[in-house]
């Protein structure tokens, strides 16, 4: 079920209803049979790969406990480890190796026709596997106890709001809050509903609709050159982050409506001063997954630097390869693991430059150099993960910054396939969306607009609202991160 | 069960839930009916739809069709005339709005259709009410915009009462247009010549979905109900080949679109029918300062074009000399 559809409009409020209506004892039964209704719209066969998962890492989580020795320990640790990275290689990466090989073994001559499996991705199972791995390693790591209540548990795995595309969340925080008896809040339900608004203002209006732009370009890159294709990819990067954040504020929103809280997935990321605080405002959840479960346990930066270097990069490149099996997504997550690995390296050298050339006098205008450098070089790198193929990203590279004026003059003057409204409709709206953000930095903004008259924040919310209806794309997209 | 807290806090959001839904819902009326009395129904084929009803009694020769009609036809210079295209309708729309117009008015004596290929083959169905379903339900029923437009029942009404719904294009394109209009002057003060050659091969790849040429088997339906819905009434049937240029003809047989088959067709719908005639235009005028693109006439390419097609009717003795 996709959150921006009417059977959601209609579920939600259903679920709400009877979750409140419901003695605490029996809401863990509503909630578990709410989710797998929520999943098995989709594809109801996926559901078993689910439960599999479940059935694993609760099994996998009880045995670690009860464990007397560290060797039983880990092998139940690898037990899990290996049962969900094998259904996520299985269901997702299996075809994309086998074609590599294929590719390699072709460039010594060896003919081999690689078994295709042809299925499709099942929705969330990347997020989900990693959801459950990291119950498994807290849980070995002693930061836990194995949840011995299996419906409780089952309950963690497929928690609807967020099972398809996050938060990743940890069992700390989550498990816990199944056990509490949540009362009603009015205050509590009317801010996850505020956020939620957001959230599908983000989705409906500004990312479907820059996906209409997107879309066009980048199926056919080679009809397009300059102005289009700098405006194409930099509509890419706000389409990502409205789709995605917006499925977060939306994920995030319904928790709170029912008393849950999840956490925080985007921190206004393109007001990133650099890459690494980029990593820290986007998809906060994957980010810290992969420090707490990957980067730390190589080592970290507790090694010597080279060896920072190589874990650095290493995180990147999977964290690439966790977004699609793909080569694009594998050079966007080395282009980033570069750019970390390169501003480590150059951190004192730039230091210095900055001081040389006197921007340091003006704290101000550096900040918004910083931004820009930022969002030039997280931009630069979404190309690969949007382009469909490696020529067309190379494509687009080559071909950004040529034709400029006639491109420009095709896109804006001349009665062009690509509509002016909507590109004029998508800069006001980003401009808006990040008006917002820049709003958000002093207070948060569903604080703000409860301290202002009810008729005041009645007009704003019916105006967000309208403008939804209006201008937004409801031929049911789906969210971009699902495909992970 | 709730405590009494937490019941008081249920009661005042449902209560204020309600409340905020209904002031929502009316000034989402309210403003969905600004839109259509003030926006929409200045749209160019909803202004048509008033003129059409104002002057039925006058109107003895209709023009329907696509852009190439709307394009081509100035009424000005064709005495009792009344052309009702608009770019972009598809045969199938041009029959409903012959039924509509037929059921208004007896006076209509000769029905000029269009009988270009590209609409023919033209294979996309679902898009074509998208944005006017407001518009289309006054010539047709529900039940037919459904099973035609391919979307759901549910859509069909929301879409067909609440026309605001996802117009922000409109909207949007309407509230720029004074700043559009003088950009553009600006920029056309300036511009070089259009340049055919790629104007045809933009327009022939658009119409002909990659120069693929198969009849549209929907579509031929309705060309051939209004055909056969003008001939049932007696009324006196012509079909026009309207102009283009010899850049689009050029790209299209360069590119493979098979008009012979077509052709073929339409002379036989012809020889078995009395009081049908074809008129072909296609090659009109070669002079390109007549054509505003590859396949459509400017305004004074218009101006000559019908004079010329009201003479050839008195010619054929298809309408008498006022």
């Amino acid at each position: 079920m996709l959150f921006n559809s009417i059977h959601f409009l209609i579920f939600f409020p259903i679920v709400v209803f009877l979750y409140f209506k419901l003695s605490h004892k029996y809401r863990w039964i509503l909630l578990l049979i709410i989710s797998y209704y929520f999943y098995m719209s989709w594809k109801p066969e996926y559901a078993i790969l689910l439960l599999i998962s479940t059935v694993i890492d609760y099994a996998a989580g009880i045995q670690i406990t009860k464990s007397t020795t560290q060797i039983r320990k880990k092998i139940f640790l690898w037990i899990s480890i290996i049962s969900n990275f094998g259904m996520l290689f299985a269901f997702k990466y299996f075809t994309f190796f086998n074609e590599s090989l294929r590719e390699v073994l072709k460039l010594i001559s060896i003919d081999f026709s690689p078994l295709t499996l042809k299925v499709l991705l099942p929705v969330g199972i990347s997020f989900y596997t990693f959801q459950t791995l990291s119950y498994t390693i807290e849980v070995y790591r002693g930061k836990i106890n194995a949840e011995r209540h299996f419906g409780i548990y089952a309950v963690y795995v497929t928690f609807f709001p967020q099972l398809v595309a996050g938060p990743i969340e940890r069992a700390a925080n989550l498990l816990p809050q199944f056990f509490k008896e949540n009362k009603f809040e009015y205050q509590r339900a009317v801010d996850g509903l505020k956020l939620m608004l957001w959230g599908f203002f983000k989705k409906i209006v500004i990312a479907d609709r820059l996906a209409i732009f997107v879309n066009m370009v980048y199926n056919q890159p080679f009809e397009y050159t300059g102005v289009q294709l700098i405006l194409a990819t930099v509509f890419f990067g706000f389409q990502i982050y409205c789709d995605f954040s917006g499925y977060s504020d939306i994920a995030i929103g319904s928790a709170q409506v029912m008393g849950y809280s999840l956490m925080d997935n985007f921190k206004r990321p393109y007001f990133s001063k650099s890459i690494a605080e980029f990593w820290r405002r986007w998809h906060i959840s994957l980010s810290t997954w992969f420090k707490d479960y990957l980067y730390i346990p190589l080592g970290g930066n507790k090694l010597s630097v080279k060896r920072t270097y190589i874990n650095t990069f290493v995180v990147f490149l999977i964290s690439g390869l966790w977004h699609g099996a793909n080569w694009t997504f594998v050079i966007w997550g080395a282009l980033h693991g570069f750019y970390m690995v390169f501003a480590m390296w150059t951190k004192k050298i730039r230091k210095k430059f900055v001081e040389i050339i006197g921007l340091i006098k003006f704290p101000k205008f550096y900040k918004l150099v910083q931004v820009a450098i930022t969002f030039f070089l997280v931009t630069f790198a979404w190309i690969f993960f949007r382009a469909n193929k490696m020529s067309d990203a190379i494509y687009v590279i080559t071909h950004a910054f040529i034709n400029l004026k006639t491109s420009f003059i095709e896109l804006f003057l001349t009665s062009s396939k690509l509509s002016r409204i909507n590109v004029i409709i998508c800069i006001l709206m980003i401009l808006f969306m990040e008006c917002v953000h820049l709003m958000q930095r002093h207070t948060e903004m569903r604080k703000f607009l409860s301290s202002k008259a009810t008729y005041l924040r009645w007009t704003i919310y019916i105006l967000l609202i309208i403008a939804i209806l209006i201008f937004g794309m409801f031929n049911k997209t789906e969210f971009i991160y699902f495909q992970f | 069960m709730m405590e009494e807290n937490e019941k008081r806090d249920w009661i005042k959001f449902i209560k204020r839930i309600i409340l905020f839904s209904i002031i929502a819902v009316i000034c989402f009326l309210i403003v969905n009916s600004i839109y259509t009395n003030n926006i929409l129904i200045k749209k160019g084929a909803f202004r048509a739809e008033n003129v059409f009803i104002e002057n039925k009694d006058n109107i003895s020769i209709l023009f329907i069709g696509d852009s190439h009609p709307a394009n081509a036809i100035n009424s000005d210079f064709i005495p009792n005339s009344f052309n009702y295209a608009v770019g972009g309708e598809k045969y199938s729309q041009n029959f409903f709005k012959l039924r509509n117009a037929l059921k208004q008015t007896d006076n209509i004596k000769v029905i000029v259709m269009t009988v270009d290929l590209n609409s023919l083959t033209d294979q996309e169905e679902s898009n074509s009410f998208d944005c006017c379903i407001w518009y289309w339900k006054k010539f047709m029923t529900f039940k037919e915009i459904e099973s035609l437009a391919k979307i759901s029942k549910f859509d069909t009404y929301i879409v067909g009462y609440l026309p605001l719904i996802s117009s922000g294009d409109y909207i949007g394109s309407y509230l720029l247009d004074s700043l559009n209009k003088k950009i553009k002057t600006e920029y056309n003060s300036t511009k070089q010549e259009i340049n055919f050659t790629s104007s045809a091969e933009y327009e022939v790849r658009v119409q002909f979905s990659n120069y693929t040429s198969e009849l549209n088997t929907i579509q031929y339906k309705y060309f051939l109900k209004s055909f056969n819905l003008a001939k049932e009434k007696n009324k006196t049937i012509i079909l026009i080949n309207y102009p283009v240029t010899k850049e689009y003809i050029a790209e299209a047989e360069n590119g493979g679109v098979n008009f012979s088959q077509y052709n073929n067709l339409i002379k036989e719908l012809i020889e078995n029918n009395e009081e049908v005639y074809l008129l072909e235009y296609s090659n009109f005028t070669e002079e390109i300062k007549l054509y505003k693109d590859a396949d459509h006439l400017n305004n004074e390419g218009a101006e000559i074009f019908s004079k010329q097609l009201y003479e050839d009717l008195i010619d054929n003795k298809i309408v008498n000399e006022k």
